[in-house]
């Protein structure tokens, strides 16, 4: 499949990638659909489909799910809608991220977590739970893993100055050296507390999961991730530009300590906001952007995008494996992304080594 | 359009550059010679304000390029640099829109100059693809449809097949007549003698020799610069330079 898929960007022609678009939104639409007919609980299939249309504006009066059928309309509705939905977000702010962390790293093999953000979450979440703080009620390790995640990527970026500017390697290392420090601090809390790492709470949300989002957690979630996304991709030029070097990217007039700041602020605020409420879903960050471009090309002008509708498509259907693995368990999410995506990843890089990431 | 520097210096570690004072008219071209790692690119970056000079300053038309914006910086001068490489795989047409980001999309001159070189065929090709010949030509493609005042280029004719270097020699010419400022890094005597307008020599961060081409590539300046003997003859209005192993006494 792979080689027709490739052989496919080599020849493209215009219009192609419209399709390949056109498609995407019907592939997601049909995935996210069925995957509310997957769950713990069975509900059939005719009911799934009443609920639905029993939900759409004007017309939905007519599709009444029937007496005795409330349960399932709950089910449907404050389960498994927020968390089809969530995986939808979470896919695609994770794939845009990585998208535009890998062009302003100009590195192929980054993803937003390296930044910090993953370590900081991981951080306030742990400290949350740790110390049982509950100043925000329900809120608070979303609200704590959020700051201390934009806190983290902060002092990166501060750490990394040099005269007013940010050189991107010196980035780069700082953010692994300091999340290595910070994940330092989280493990050293789990060891200390062994009662706190055995709680599923902990381990749900170091592996990532959708289990547990609520229409009210992520409702802000979407209004911050959807104009994240939306103003990163109207900076696809701009991040074009500065794949082919910072000094080349001011030469042609692109403000490019500006674009850095631009694309860390809303990579850090969206990914930051979705982590808050899913934990660490590794991997998709790093795949999805890849197969964005195998398909269109380099161009942020597609591979933003479609990164986004990847993305999305791809962890709705790690939500389906990860109920349907070991029924009637919910594997963490994030195990599914990792066991799809490094296999998935390492046979992409095989194929591609022939000449497209070839140096 | 006029360029002037004025005392410019630049230092790191114990390279000093400097200082280079000269002004560059409409219609020249400036070609800059010397050995390896006499400073002639950071000299041309500190013109495009990649670096920032540690004394002096560099004008254009009165205006220190400091204060400028780097969008109207990027409309005085386009930049040739020696390489380009594209991590994440823009294709050839994704590198020469990258070029325009901030021209206006109407004066494109970018059909004319594809067909002029004859690159259609690798318009959806991966830049990183092409060789090394055929990048430089998308990147000279690239700075001339920028439409600056001025074009610095990085050792343009690196790489390039001798028809394919024939024809970038005769369009850097057309471009100082049609009045524009040129300012180019050469290793190859020859290409700056039959190119240049004026040329600068630099070694080791110092200025030799400026001015016109005729008064500065001569056998005494060419020796204070390299260590080899020079022979240069003028034929049919041109200068031929050749070199010669020195010979110790």
């Amino acid at each position: 499949m792979f080689r027709s898929i490739i052989n496919f960007r080599k020849e493209r022609v215009s219009g192609s990638s419209w399709l390949v678009f056109f498609v995407s939104i019907i592939v997601l639409l049909l995935v996210a659909v069925s995957s509310a007919f997957i769950g713990v609980v069975y509900i059939p299939p005719i009911q799934v489909t009443k609920i639905f249309l029993s939900q759409i504006p004007l017309i939905g009066h007519f599709f009444s799910s029937g007496i005795g059928a409330e349960h399932y309309q709950e089910i449907i509705v404050y389960l498994r809608e927020p968390h089809i939905l969530g995986a939808v977000i979470i896919g695609a702010v994770l794939g845009v991220g990585g998208a535009v962390i890998q062009s302003i790293f100009k590195n192929p093999i980054t993803e937003p977590y390296m930044v910090g953000i993953s370590s900081g979450a991981a951080l306030g979440a742990v400290l949350s739970i740790a110390l049982g703080l509950t100043i925000l009620g329900i809120y608070t390790l979303q609200f704590l893993a959020f700051i201390f995640s934009a806190l983290i990527v902060g002092i990166i970026y501060f750490f990394s100055l040099r005269s007013g500017r940010v050189p991107i390697v010196y980035m780069l290392l700082t953010g692994i050296a300091v999340s290595v420090f910070v994940s330092s601090l989280v493990a050293f809390m789990l060891y200390n507390s062994p009662s706190l790492a055995s709680t599923s709470e902990v381990f749900f949300w170091l592996m990532g999961s959708v289990e547990t989002i609520t229409w009210v957690e992520l409702a802000p979630v979407a209004v911050i991730s959807v104009a994240s996304m939306v103003i990163l991709s109207l900076y696809s030029r701009e991040l074009d530009t500065i794949q082919l070097g910072e000094d080349y990217a001011r030469t042609v007039g692109v403000r490019v300590e500006m674009l850095k700041i631009v694309g860390l602020v809303l990579v850090t605020i969206s990914v930051s906001a979705v982590v808050s409420i899913s934990g660490l879903i590794g991997f998709v960050g790093l795949v999805v952007p890849h197969i964005s471009r195998l398909i269109h090309g380099g161009s942020n002008r597609k591979v933003i995008p479609s990164s986004a509708l990847f993305g999305a498509i791809f962890l709705v259907l790690a939500y389906d494996i990860s109920r349907l693995v070991i029924e009637p368990k919910v594997v963490p999410i994030g195990i599914i992304t990792g066991m799809i995506g490094v296999p998935f990843f390492v046979y992409l890089l095989r194929r591609l080594a022939g000449g497209y990431y070839a140096d | 359009m006029r360029i002037d520097l004025n005392s410019v210096e630049y230092s790191i570690g114990n390279f000093r550059l400097g200082p280079v004072t000269y002004s560059i008219q409409d219609g020249e071209i400036l070609g800059i010679g010397g050995p390896n790692g006499s400073g002639k690119s950071t000299l041309l970056r500190i013109m495009l304000r990649l670096l920032r000079p540690t004394g002096g300053s560099i004008s254009i038309d009165g205006v220190d390029i400091a204060d400028m914006m780097p969008r109207d910086l990027s409309r005085k001068l386009a930049y040739l640099p020696q390489n380009l490489f594209s991590p994440l795989n823009l294709s050839v047409q994704d590198v020469l829109l990258a070029s325009e980001y901030s021209m206006d999309r109407r004066s494109s001159k970018l059909d004319e100059l594809i067909d002029r070189y004859d690159l259609g065929n690798l318009r959806h090709r991966d830049f990183n693809t092409l060789s090394g010949g055929e990048k430089r030509l998308v990147m000279l493609i690239g700075a001339i449809n920028q439409g600056s005042g001025a074009i610095l280029m990085d050792e343009p004719d690196t790489f390039l097949d001798v028809d394919k270097e024939m024809q970038v020699m005769h369009e850097i010419t057309a471009l100082r007549d049609s009045g524009r400022i040129v300012v180019i890094i050469l290793h190859d005597l020859n290409k700056l003698a039959s190119l240049c307008d004026n040329v600068l020599m630099l070694k080791s961060g110092k200025v030799m020799a400026f001015g016109s081409t005729k008064s500065v590539l001569v056998p005494d300046v060419l020796e204070k610069m390299y260590s080899a003997s020079f022979k240069v003859e003028q034929i049919a209005g041109m200068s031929r330079i050749e070199a010669f192993p020195r010979i110790k006494d």
